[in-house]
């Protein structure tokens, strides 16, 4: 059973946490500027195009997995003892969840202002929008599965550019979509940026295709759905609580 | 109110509130609580839109004053403005970038952006364009010549 008074202790106990270390939620938040700036460089220029789109989904990737990737490894310690004394596994991963999201909305909120200032995108706001918080959601819970499978933050952090470099090689930019075979095209659907990209490519101006947008939507964040019950299943199951 | 809900509405209210005011569609909304006038020439300008879209020029004509109407010639309007004939324009999406009103509210203007195809170059433009209105006989009527001009 979900234990909905911990979760909102536990939310308000994350929340003060980050409040205190400001420093921390500066560079969670100050990277969607950095790399706005740097998108903006690169493409002010010239018109949008499709690997302009496969960037800024990547980037909302990598947003809510360097977020997260620290945040329960370096909180294991305590976790343990915790656990020991009934903390529920599920109110627990929510509180992060939700904190990580308020940061994560705030982060894509002046990622995309700035993208939408300088550059002519071509995209519909809302869906655009909606698309870019689905990808840092779905990178999110990649950040907190590895925080939490890989146990330290050392190793949490090391394991990012490990999940992230396989979302660039398997995706149509780096080799022909044909080249795509077997086992490397079941990969492909598993890789978040994937659908991600997809729904931003829906979400064009005059070429919104609604059903397309949902359909990439539902698999984006059942991606994201998976990585969180992988996470929980080793919260619960872990043997923190012996 | 605990503080991560409090945070959450701030962040909220500031995305809504950009979402809102950066569309026309929610500067209109909130110009309506004062005026309708702006939501009725973004109407019709929609409704323009949609009629050259689809290559209805009898019903885009009909914006007009009735004394003008017949002097609107649309298609070589549109052939002037693109440089094409209408019938290899494909008109993909349009949206209201700015309506404003002078200060005697009889004068209006919806600044709109297009994205357009030509089918004869398969090449995708986004030109911009203003339609003029004037408030005659208690209506709002288009002054094509002028708009497209």
């Amino acid at each position: 059973m979900f234990d909905k008074r911990q979760y909102t202790i536990l939310t308000e106990r994350y929340f003060e946490t980050l409040l205190g270390d400001l420093a921390t939620l500066g560079w969670m938040v100050g990277q969607a500027p950095l790399i706005a700036g740097l998108i903006i460089l690169r493409w002010k220029t010239i018109q949008a195009t499709d690997t302009f789109y496969f960037v800024i989904a990547l980037s909302a990737v990598w947003f809510g997995c360097i977020n997260a990737c620290r945040e329960i490894a370096r909180e294991s310690r305590i976790y343990k003892r915790e656990r020991i004394f009934g903390i529920d596994p599920a109110a627990y991963l929510a509180s992060k969840v939700k904190i990580l999201g308020l940061v994560g909305l705030a982060e894509i909120f002046i990622f995309y202002f700035l993208l939408e200032r300088y550059l002519s995108m071509d995209l519909s706001m809302l869906p655009a929008f909606a698309a870019l918080c689905g990808l840092y959601f779905s990178g999110m819970a990649i950040g907190l599965m590895l925080s939490r499978w890989c146990g330290t933050t050392g190793r949490a952090v090391v394991a990012v550019p490990i999940v992230i470099i396989p979302q660039i090689v398997f995706s149509k930019f780096v080799l022909p979509e044909n080249t795509l075979k077997g086992a490397a095209e079941t990969i492909e659907k598993l890789m978040v940026v994937k659908w991600g990209f997809e729904a931003i490519g829906h979400s064009r101006k005059g070429e919104v295709a609604v059903g397309d947008f949902l359909a990439a939507m539902v698999l984006l964040i059942g991606l994201g759905v998976l990585f969180l019950i992988a996470t929980l299943f080793h919260l619960r199951f872990g043997g923190d609580d012996r | 109110m605990k503080k991560s809900n409090m945070a959450y509405a701030v962040v909220i209210l500031i995305v809504g509130g950009y979402f809102l005011l950066s569309s026309e569609q929610g500067r209109t909304f909130i110009s309506n609580l004062f005026s309708e006038d702006r939501e009725r020439i973004n109407r019709i300008s929609l409704s323009f839109m949609e009629d050259i879209k689809f290559k209805d020029f009898k019903k885009a004509a009909s914006y007009h004053h009735p004394k003008d109407r017949e002097k609107v010639d649309i298609p070589r309007l549109i052939e002037r403005l693109f440089k094409i004939k209408p019938e290899l324009l494909d008109i993909m999406d349009y949206e209201i970038l700015e309506t404003s009103l002078d200060s005697s509210r009889t004068r209006g203007r919806v600044k709109l952006s297009t994205k357009v195809q030509l089918l004869n170059q398969e090449r995708i433009e986004h030109p911009e364009m203003i339609l003029y209105y004037h408030h005659r006989d208690g209506r709002w009527y288009m002054e094509l010549e002028s708009s497209l001009r």
